[in-house]
Order: C-alpha cells, then sequence, then structure tokens
C-alpha cells in the first residue's frame, strides 16, 4: 500500500465561479448550468448529483472544455490550480487534459478503442503529453504500478478490451485517468452500469487511487447510497442551480435545501421498509425557468418571497452553502415552522 | 388451497456460442436446472434478482417466449406452454405482458403517446367503440397515477422516464394480463421517479390481482415492493425466500457479499473491508459441475466440487439456499408441477372476431404482416418491436385456427381430445391450512347480520377488537365474501389488512379471509360454495403483519352472489328499483336546469338531497350527466353523489348513478324525454362500498339539442345576437388591480390570493398581428395535486370580449393558450379565479402569464 499523501484540505484546487451553459435549440436557449459556482480543495472527493436533465454531466463537460454544439458556455470562470481553463488555446488545452484535468466517462465500454490493446491505449495517453518515451522497460515498469493502483493484473498488459469484463475495463479507464497525475479526476457516473459487488470494487479503486496519487476527485452519480460511502462533500444541482454543497454528515444527517430533503428522502432502504414517497420530476420548461428560486413551483415551503427574489447561497457553516430563502435571517420563523412540519408531517 | 400460476420446473437454457461450423463451439448455461412457483391468488410480486449474466434476463425471455427452453417446463395455468394449441398461445400472450429496461427505446419519438394505446387496441381488439375505448385508455391511465389530458397529446421526449414507464404500465393493465414480467423497470429512472413506478406495481398487484416476476439487479426497491425473492447466481438460485427475510438475513455466502456490498445511503456506516474479485480465468473455469459460487467463496470446502448443491429449508417458512455449510438441513423438495385441463373456453373466446367473410383474406395479410415485422425484430435492439412482431403472429394464428374451427368442429373436437389425453386431472381438494391468524369466534363482538350483496363498514380499533357477522346459505349456493381495507392513502403506503376467519354452520372453519404470507393488501376474496345454515365470519386484527402492525384500518366486508334459487314466478319489473333510489320527497329545490349548462352543487351530508327540473319535448333525446372531482390524482376516495329521475308524471326514469361498480368520477343516463317537467334528485347514495357518503362536490347537466321546433307558426322567442357566448367564467375588467403592460414574449409571473382578486394586464397590438396568449399553472407541488386553474378573460381595444383564457368545461389543466389575430389598440387581459372550479376550489395557484408573437 502506498503512502498516503499529505493534504492542504484548505487549498482551493478547482474554482468555479459564475458558469452558465446553455444549449441553443430552435425554440430559444435551454439553460442547463445557471451561474454556478463552487470550490474544490486539495485531496477533497466532491459528489455531484441531481436528477437526470439538473446539468451534472454539462457542469463536469464545461470544466473539461468537452462542452459540444449546440451547446455553449455564456459566462464564467475555471481555475485549476490557479490556470484559468478558459482562455487556454486548443493546443494548450490538449495537453492540460490528462495533466490538469481528467476524466473518467459514463459508460467505460464504450470510451477504449476496441482495436487497441490496452498497453497501447495507456502508453497513447503517456507519450501523447511525455514524448516518445525510448525507456520502454521503464514505461511498462510505470504502466505495472498503475495496474497495481487499480488492482488490476499485469497479464491485461497485453490484452485488448473485449477481453476484459465491465469492472475491469472500467479500472482501466481509472488507471488512464490518473496515469498524468492530474490535479482534478472527474468521474461521470463512473460505477452505474456496474453490478453492486463490482461497483463496489470500482468505487474503492477510485477512493483508493485518489488518496496513493494525491488527486482531487468529482463524482458524477444519483446513486446517494454509493456517494454516502465515498465522498467528503456533496453539491446538489437542481434545474442548473446548484442548491446546496455540504460536507457529507450533514447531507445525509441533516439536509437543508428542501430539494435535498426530498433527495434523501427518496433513497430506497434495505433496511426497513417504507412508504412510497411519489414526486414527479422537474415541471417547468427548461428555457423558462419560473422567476425566483428555481425550486419553488414543487416547494413545499415556498412563499411569495421565493417568486420575488432568487435565494443566493447562504454560508451555514464551512463549507456548507445552501440557496434557500428558508436560511436567510430574517425568515427565522418561518424556518422553525417549516422544520416543524417536517418533523410532525 | 392456492393454485398455480405460473410453474417453471427442471427450467434449463443452453446458449451455443463461438466455434465455426461447429468447431471449437462453446456452450453457456444460462439457466440451469431452475424451478419457481407463483400462485394465482393472492397476486405476488416476485423478484429474480442477481448479477448480470446470471440468467434473470434468460428468465424473462423464455417466460415471454421470446426463446425457448433446452429442457424444462414452463406452466401456466396448468398448461405447458410448448404444448399449447395456437388458441391458447394466444391466450396466454394476453395474459403475460412485458414492461422493459429502457422506457424510451420502446417509444416511436414521432408518435404521440395515444399510438401506444391504439396499437394495443389494435393488436388485441379491446373495442371497436371508440368511446368505450378512451374510457379504457383514462381507466388504465388512472390505474397508474396518471391522466389522459396530461399525456396522451405528449411526444415520448415530454415526458419523464417515470412517466412513460408507467405508461407502459398502463399498457399492459389495459390488456388486463395475469402476470406482468417487468425487466429491469426502474433501473434508467431516476431514484427521486422510482416511486412513482414501484406504486403502480403495487395498485396493479392489489387493486387488480396482476402478479409480477419482476427481474431486477436493485435489491433495495426488491425489499420495498417485493414478496418472494430468487437470487441467482450463474443460472441457478442460490437463495431464495420471503424478499425481507432474505435481505435481512442472507445465508447463502454470495447472497451476504451481495446484500454487504449494496451502499448504504449513510456515511457514518462506511464498508469496512476492501474485497477483491479472482481472475477472470478462474471464475470462467466455474466448474460445469459442482457450486458455481465455488472459485469466489470464502467457504469453499471440498464437497463443494463434488455436485452442485442443493436448496436447503432455513429457519423461515419457503426460506431455502443452495449451500453445503446447511448440509445438514432438510433438503426442500422440489414440487411436482400441477397440470389440469381446463374448459378452453376462455381461450377460444378470447379474440373477438369480425364478421366470417373477410378471414381468409384476413389470414394472408396477417401473414404478410407477421413476415415483414420478422424481418423488422431482427434488429435486436428493439425488443418491443419483437414483442409487437410476436403479438401479430398470434393474431395470424388465431385466425388459422378461426377457420379450422369453422369448417371443421370435429377436427377441433379431436384437439380437444388430444390435449385431455396428456393432462392429469385437476387438483385434488386438499383440506385448508388452518394459519396462523384464525380467528376464534369467542369474545368477539356481535354485528349482526349480512345481507347479501351489501356492503358493510367498520374498523377494527386495536389488537383485541374481534367483530362477528353471520349470514344464511343455502345449499349449493355460491358466494364470494369480500374483504377490503383502504389503508394509508395515495401512495401505497402502510396498509394495515384486517383479516378474518369464516366458520360453517356446525362452527367448522371453512376460509381464511385475508392472507398472512403476503404483504399487506388491500383486498382478499374467499369464493365458497355453502351449505344450508348460518356461517359466522370472524374480523379482527391479524396478530401482526409483516410491519409489526395489526390490521386496524377501516373494512369493508360484503358477501356476494346470487340469492337462492326460490321456486317463484318472476315478476316482470323493467326497471330494477334500485337501491339508491332517492325520494324527491324533502329535497332543496335548486330550480331548473337549463339545456347544456353546468350546474354545480355539493352534497352537505347524507340526509342532504337536491331537487332539480328541466323541461322535455316528446321524442327529445338528452344525456344526463351527472361528474364528480374526488380526492385527487390516484383515484383515492371518491365520494359519488348519485341520482334518481323522475319523469312528469312522477314516475321513476333512471337511476343516475351506479352503486354496483367502485365509485366512479362520472354518470352518463341517456334519456328519451316526453313532454313534461321531469325532476333529477341528487343525494347521497345511502352508502357507498367503501362505506361512505357522497358528500363530495357535483356537476350536473342535461345535455342534448334543442327540441325540434313544432311546424305550426309559433312567435319566435327574441334571440338576441350574441356573436360570442358568454362563458360563466367571464371577468370583469372592473375593479382589477392593474398588473402592468406585458411585453411581447415577457413573461409574467404571480399569484391569485382568493376568490376577490382580479389582475388586469394590458398589451398594444397592431393590426393584423397574431399573438398566442398563454397562462400556465404549477399546481400545489410535488405530486401534481390539486390543481386550480386561474382563468381569465381577454378583452379587446373597445372594451369587447374577445376570447377566453382557460375552460372550466375540463379538469383544472396546467395551461391555456388562446390564439389570436388582433386589431390595432390596447388589449386587457384579466385574470383571477374562475368562481369556482369542478372541485370547488378557487384557482389560487401561482401562474405565469405571456402574450407569444405567433405565426399567421
Amino acid at each position: 500500500m502506498a503512502e498516503q499523501k499529505r493534504y492542504d484540505s484548505d487549498r482551493v484546487v478547482l474554482n468555479v465561479d459564475n458558469l452558465r451553459i446553455h444549449y441553443a435549440t430552435p425554440q430559444g436557449d435551454v439553460i442547463a448550468v445557471s451561474d454556478i459556482s463552487f470550490k474544490l480543495y486539495e485531496g477533497e472527493t466532491l459528489g455531484l448529483v441531481g436528477e437526470s436533465g439538473c446539468g451534472k454531466s454539462t457542469t463536469a463537460y464545461g470544466i473539461l472544455q468537452l462542452v459540444q454544439p449546440p451547446g455553449y458556455i455564456v459566462h464564467g470562470s475555471i481555475e485549476v490550480d490557479g490556470t484559468e481553463v478558459l482562455n487556454l488555446e486548443e493546443e494548450e488545452l490538449r495537453k492540460f487534459r490528462w495533466t490538469g484535468l481528467s476524466l473518467i466517462p459514463q459508460g467505460a465500454m464504450n470510451s477504449l478503442n476496441p482495436t487497441m490493446r490496452v498497453k497501447d491505449q495507456i502508453i497513447d495517453v503517456i507519450e501523447s503529453h511525455e514524448g516518445k518515451q525510448n525507456d520502454k522497460e521503464a514505461l511498462r515498469e510505470r504502466i505495472f504500478e498503475l495496474f497495481q493502483n487499480v488492482g488490476l493484473p499485469n497479464r491485461i498488459y497485453n490484452m485488448y478490451p473485449h477481453e476484459l469484463s465491465g469492472g475491469m475495463k472500467q479500472r482501466v479507464c481509472i488507471a488512464m485517468g490518473v496515469a498524468l497525475h492530474p490535479t482534478v479526476v472527474i468521474a461521470d457516473e463512473a460505477t452505474s452500469a456496474l453490478d453492486v459487488v463490482v461497483q463496489r470494487i470500482v468505487a474503492q479503486t477510485l477512493v483508493k487511487v485518489k488518496d496513493e496519487i494525491g488527486v482531487s476527485l468529482i463524482v458524477i452519480g444519483h446513486d446517494m447510497g454509493l456517494l454516502a460511502q465515498i465522498v467528503d462533500r456533496i453539491a446538489v444541482m437542481y434545474a442548473g442551480k446548484m442548491v446546496e454543497i455540504a460536507p457529507v454528515e450533514n447531507v445525509y444527517a441533516n439536509p437543508l435545501h428542501p430539494y435535498t430533503q426530498l433527495l434523501i428522502d427518496s433513497i430506497p432502504s434495505i433496511k426497513e421498509r417504507k412508504p412510497l414517497k411519489i414526486t414527479e420530476g422537474i415541471t417547468h420548461d427548461p428555457r423558462n425557468p419560473p422567476s425566483g428560486c428555481i425550486f419553488r413551483l414543487r416547494c413545499p415551503f415556498a412563499w411569495e418571497h421565493c417568486a420575488e427574489v432568487e435565494p443566493p447561497p447562504i454560508t451555514v457553516e464551512n463549507k456548507h452553502d445552501v440557496a434557500c430563502h428558508l436560511y436567510d435571517e430574517q425568515f427565522e420563523e418561518r424556518r422553525t415552522n417549516a422544520l416543524a412540519t417536517l418533523a410532525n408531517p | 388451497m392456492p393454485s398455480p400460476l405460473l410453474q417453471i420446473r427442471e427450467a434449463t437454457k443452453v446458449y451455443s456460442t463461438g466455434g465455426f461450423l461447429g468447431s471449437g463451439k462453446k456452450t453457456v448455461v444460462a439457466l440451469d436446472n431452475f424451478n419457481l412457483t407463483i400462485d394465482e391468488s393472492p397476486a405476488t410480486i416476485t423478484t429474480i434478482a442477481g448479477e448480470s449474466g446470471s440468467g434473470k434476463t434468460t428468465l424473462a425471455n423464455l417466460v415471454l417466449g421470446f426463446i425457448k427452453l433446452t429442457s424444462g417446463h414452463i406452466i401456466f395455468d396448468g398448461e405447458d406452454i410448448t404444448d399449447m394449441t395456437d388458441a391458447q398461445l394466444k391466450a396466454y400472450r394476453r395474459n403475460v405482458q412485458a414492461v422493459f429496461q429502457d422506457p424510451f427505446g420502446v417509444y416511436n419519438p414521432f408518435y404521440r403517446i395515444d399510438h401506444v394505446f391504439d396499437l394495443v387496441n389494435k393488436h388485441f381488439s379491446l373495442s371497436d367503440n371508440q368511446s368505450e375505448y378512451r374510457d379504457m385508455v383514462e381507466a388504465g391511465l388512472n390505474v397508474v397515477g396518471l391522466y389522459g389530458e396530461d399525456v396522451l397529446r405528449k411526444y415520448p421526449h415530454q415526458l419523464s422516464g417515470g412517466q412513460r414507464q408507467r405508461i407502459m404500465m398502463a399498457r399492459a393493465y389495459m390488456i388486463k394480463p395475469r402476470l406482468i414480467v417487468a425487466d429491469e423497470p426502474v433501473s434508467m429512472v431516476d431514484a427521486s421517479l422510482r416511486a412513482s413506478i414501484l406504486d403502480a406495481m403495487l395498485r396493479l398487484r392489489d387493486d387488480h390481482n396482476i402478479s409480477f416476476l419482476y427481474i431486477t439487479h436493485d435489491l433495495s426497491t426488491a425489499y420495498q415492493i417485493g414478496d418472494q425473492i430468487y437470487m441467482l447466481y450463474q443460472g441457478t438460485t442460490a437463495e431464495r425466500g420471503a424478499a425481507m427475510d432474505v435481505i435481512d438475513a442472507p445465508q447463502h455466502p454470495y447472497v451476504q457479499l451481495l446484500i454487504d456490498s449494496v451502499p448504504v445511503p449513510d456515511p457514518t456506516d462506511k464498508w469496512d473491508v476492501n474485497i477483491s474479485l479472482p481472475s477472470e480465468e478462474e471464475m470462467r473455469t466455474a466448474a460445469s459441475v459442482g457450486c458455481r459460487y465455488y472459485p469466489r467463496c470464502p467457504h469453499r470446502m471440498d464437497k463443494c466440487l463434488e455436485e452442485q448443491p442443493p436448496l436447503f429449508k432455513m429457519d423461515k417458512p419457503e426460506h431455502e439456499a443452495a449451500c453445503y455449510l446447511y448440509e445438514e438441513r432438510e433438503v426442500a423438495p422440489i414440487e411436482a408441477p400441477i397440470l389440469y385441463s381446463k374448459p378452453k373456453t376462455d381461450a377460444v373466446s378470447q379474440p373477438r372476431r369480425r364478421s366470417r367473410a373477410p378471414l381468409a383474406a384476413a389470414a394472408v395479410i396477417a401473414l404478410i404482416v407477421v413476415l415483414a415485422a420478422a424481418i423488422f425484430a431482427i434488429n435486436q435492439n428493439n425488443a418491443a418491436i419483437a414483442a409487437e412482431a410476436t403479438a401479430e403472429a398470434s393474431a395470424a394464428e388465431a385466425t388459422d385456427a378461426a377457420i379450422a374451427a369453422a369448417t371443421a368442429s370435429a377436427e377441433a373436437q379431436a384437439i380437444a381430445s388430444a390435449t385431455a389425453q396428456a393432462v392429469v386431472e385437476a387438483p385434488e381438494p386438499t383440506p385448508i391450512p388452518e394459519q396462523e391468524f384464525k380467528l376464534s369466534p369467542e369474545g368477539a363482538q356481535a354485528k349482526g347480520a349480512l345481507t347479501l350483496n351489501e356492503v358493510t363498514l367498520d374498523e377494527i380499533a386495536d389488537e383485541g377488537d374481534l367483530h362477528r357477522y353471520s349470514f344464511d346459505g343455502a345449499e349449493g349456493q355460491e358466494v364470494t365474501v369480500k374483504i377490503r381495507t383502504g389503508g394509508g392513502g395515495l401512495s401505497g403506503g402502510n396498509l394495515n389488512s384486517p383479516y378474518g376467519t369464516i366458520y360453517g354452520p356446525d362452527g367448522e372453519f371453512v376460509a381464511p379471509l385475508g392472507d398472512t404470507a403476503v404483504r399487506p393488501r388491500r383486498s382478499y376474496n374467499a369464493p365458497l360454495t355453502l351449505k344450508a345454515g348460518t356461517y359466522t365470519i370472524i374480523v379482527g386484527a391479524a396478530q401482526v403483519d409483516r410491519y409489526g402492525l395489526v390490521g386496524d384500518a377501516p373494512y369493508q366486508i360484503e358477501v356476494e352472489g346470487e340469492a337462492p334459487k326460490i321456486e317463484a314466478t318472476p315478476e316482470p319489473t323493467p326497471i330494477p328499483q334500485q337501491d339508491f333510489k332517492l325520494s324527491p320527497d324533502g329535497a332543496a329545490d335548486k330550480g331548473a336546469l337549463s339545456l347544456n349548462v353546468v350546474t354545480l352543487d355539493e352534497i352537505a351530508g347524507e340526509d342532504d338531497r337536491h331537487r332539480y327540473s328541466f323541461d322535455g319535448a316528446a321524442g327529445q333525446a338528452v344525456t344526463v350527466k351527472i361528474r364528480t372531482g374526488g380526492g385527487g390524482l390516484s383515484g383515492g376516495n371518491l365520494n359519488s353523489p348519485y341520482g334518481t329521475i323522475y319523469g312528469p308524471d312522477g314516475e321513476f326514469v333512471a337511476p343516475l348513478g351506479d352503486t354496483a361498480v367502485r365509485p366512479r368520477r362520472s354518470y352518463n343516463a341517456p334519456i328519451t324525454l316526453k313532454a313534461g317537467t321531469y325532476t333529477i334528485i341528487v343525494g347521497a347514495a345511502e352508502v357507498d362500498r367503501y362505506g361512505l357518503v357522497g358528500d363530495a362536490p357535483y356537476q350536473v347537466e342535461v345535455e342534448g339539442d334543442e327540441p325540434a321546433l313544432a311546424p305550426e307558426p309559433m312567435p319566435l322567442p327574441q334571440v338576441e345576437p350574441t356573436p360570442l357566448p358568454q362563458p360563466d367564467f367571464i371577468l370583469p375588467s372592473v375593479g382589477a388591480t392593474d398588473k402592468g403592460a406585458l411585453t411581447l414574449d415577457e413573461v409574467k409571473l404571480d399569484e391569485i390570493a382568493d376568490a376577490a382578486d382580479v389582475h388586469g394586464y394590458r398589451f398594444e397590438a397592431s393590426a393584423g398581428q397574431n399573438v398566442s396568449v398563454k397562462i400556465r399553472t404549477g399546481g400545489s407541488g410535488l405530486s401534481g395535486g390539486n390543481l386550480n386553474s386561474p382563468y381569465g378573460t381577454i378583452y379587446g381595444p373597445d372594451g369587447e370580449f374577445v376570447a377566453a383564457l382557460g375552460d372550466t368545461g375540463v379538469r383544472p389543466r396546467r395551461s391555456y393558450n388562446a390564439s389570436l389575430t388582433l386589431k390595432a389598440g390596447e388589449y386587457t387581459i384579466i385574470v383571477g379565479a374562475a368562481q369556482v372550479d369542478r372541485y370547488g376550489l378557487v384557482g389560487d395557484a401561482p401562474y405565469q402569464l405571456v402574450v407569444e408573437s405567433a405565426e399567421a
């Protein structure tokens, strides 16, 4: 087991500020990501959750500068270790991917080249950034070390992707993602197509590699159970907005935003049978979001103020922000009543 | 004794892969000697769980008939599906429906949702009558918590995954199957939307007696709704039992690992050990003899390599695990399959045949369609197309069978007798097991005698509360004793079922009324053949249900059946005097109804009766309609008001409502009138099935054409020229709060506070300009619950009425668009609460208003 790195958990490695991404459609722009800001600290694992269409994957692809047309970044700033990603030229950006930022994509089965051996795909990543490697022996040792990091046997070195199981392919992707020791790794639903046992192995691999290599990690997913197991903080998105970002323990024990509460409430359990909590999805037209708070059409506590003023993020404690008027000091009474309703529904 | 619906015995499916021209061919055993039984009644949800490659989808495809078994039997309703005749197969395909994983892939993106239902109607000939068919679609959607108005005219991409999947459930429900094979129905739907699908499954199970074969790798949903579970590992059952027993206390080492790996949504309870898998080679060489889990098993023994372990009985009933760790325990026996001959009538009568003449042509066309569809189905990506092709194929087969039957009925008889040879006699009557919840009549509170076909409502107060009912039986009389409970509302949440026991005239145990073996359920029916004497029914709380709760919900009990035949001359009763015939005496006079105008009122209590009148002309055809709202989306408690229509001479003409069915939202009475004044009495039916009086708001309307004017010269009534009808929800612009000017395409958001709150908007128009004025409302929150639609009125530059913005004629709706061609000047839009909507609520939800530019 490699030695764990020491982190400065207050050092910001990724600073996303006021990022806005639209998808152009003939009927007007769909607001996929709406002015979101957050920070990722060194050595941290951040979970990004929300229902489909909430903009979590778009956020990740925005950070990586991989938004495909008709999507486009309207404005914002993305700083990785002080480098403004949005200012990078195409060639610089290509270098920056894998070294500064890397992606472990959704559905690993489809992201590996089926005609290349595993070793060649990893060598390709290394050589495209570090130039031709003449010491073949050292290169092989380096790949074996990567295999060891992600718990893969050396014998897959010469194999083709189709010879590997889904869990192994996903681990090859993790190995490629961390091969150049990037600052930030983004795992987009990296485990959601896998069976529970394999999912557990891959998730544990991800965390172990993160600790050994010393990267910061963003995990995108909708499995709240899995995120509880592996992340340090959770950012909750709803319809393009970030509604809450909080240390994982707070999110599960004491969710503040009404949407986070709904999310936590609807986690299926294998410990007790509960009445089913039925909800519908996002109900508004994404081209035409409601005024004020994005969640107010579904919120059980919304009042006039929510339609008039968009709630700004309120810092309730260190590294815990929530965008809900209930946590504004001037509405304390309303908050008390709301929490009372929650306690006695 | 429950009869089995689906029995799978020693089912094995072997796939051959790889190799060229038979050289180096490898075989994969996808399902190995698999056994399963699903009982007919009560309906259950049987979960098949396991990792990918465990054989669960193979099992689903086998049951659906997409692929054939290598060996073994699949027996549905006592008939081996490989031995079924064409007509039986056709019936089988109606009885076994599928819901697939991808809720998008099964829809054609170019068609609106109603196309899905049209296809079903076409394939299964559900109804030729359009309005009957529409009612069926609406009923199907209501069962899964949807409304036709909200979804039918939409395209698939406009619906959420949860809605799409529930529509597939509604589609399956319309065919009235007895089993639905649901292959990963929730895995592609967001976690927060899964509950709605699971709820639809529970409703189909409890209210419509449809069983499920629920294929999933998601153990948490199986835990929430599953009755039995089969945990598969590489084509064999590793463990089976009640879902809660297996998941709470797994016994097989593989199942233990699986359950331990389900991530716990609690950051303070993290996985404590890292696990690893053995190498691929080891996994693949997993011996064809011995335990399949051997290479991964932490407890493996030499014995495990000798022979595949059988299922051993665990402590809990029906709980079995296939592992030699439990070698000293009893081996669970594999029950011999029950095959029995049934009259084939339902299979033959199922297809509603059209006229005989075009049969041959239809068969030829159907065959062509089958060929085309089969070619199309080669695209294996779309299982639904394959399913449709199968359905088409069966249609053709049925047509063939029909021709054969018509031309040579002797041959048909020969087939029938040949089938009869192959089967065993019907299952012998087994003594009814004395269930643990048998309730003693001692100490029960006497609740009197039950009248045949009359519903009695009561409530169990606590564990010690027992109720005793009696009813008289005649020799050979057939009745069904029904018990029904409401439970916890919309979500199919915690239902505390009351249970009962039926005792015979000599105090003997006759039948249980309820079933503790399954999850608390909403209803239970006990069909009985009586002997002469007085029967006793004891209803009480089952000792404890699966949730540890006693059945303390309100319940209904009914003895349904035909009265014993008494030899007497049948009196000619042209119109049955229904028990809900309401007397006009003492009714509050509510005045005259105008033709085609909806009147809204509300019944306050059991004694509150309303009297309406309307004038009929000789031969005039009208339809008297009553309609009620009830408690929202789920088809929850509906308290139907009922009525009676009396003719000009005080004679009973028609009932307005029907107590024989579940409380319903609407009832239409079509009448041909004679000249004179008719009277309608509306009131609460004495009691509905739920024991509730119909105290909901209701609407009543006499719909029809004006009577044709008599030819004799008559002074024409001075009809004022009203170019536009002034609907009742027209809102005056006087007194409205000025909300300012609207800019084109800018969305305004506001909220109506109460019935007196009226908002006024203005916008400038140029001559010939085309716009679309749109109003939209959100409704009160998450569930799409009560929607209070705001209504509006658009006035022109000269203060004239231009258009209504909203429609009180339909159910409160989320949006309304008015397309207008304008003239130059300033238009006014008034938005306010319609006086009252169908639910008696004012439209006080937040609304959005926009004037959108539109193409001419």
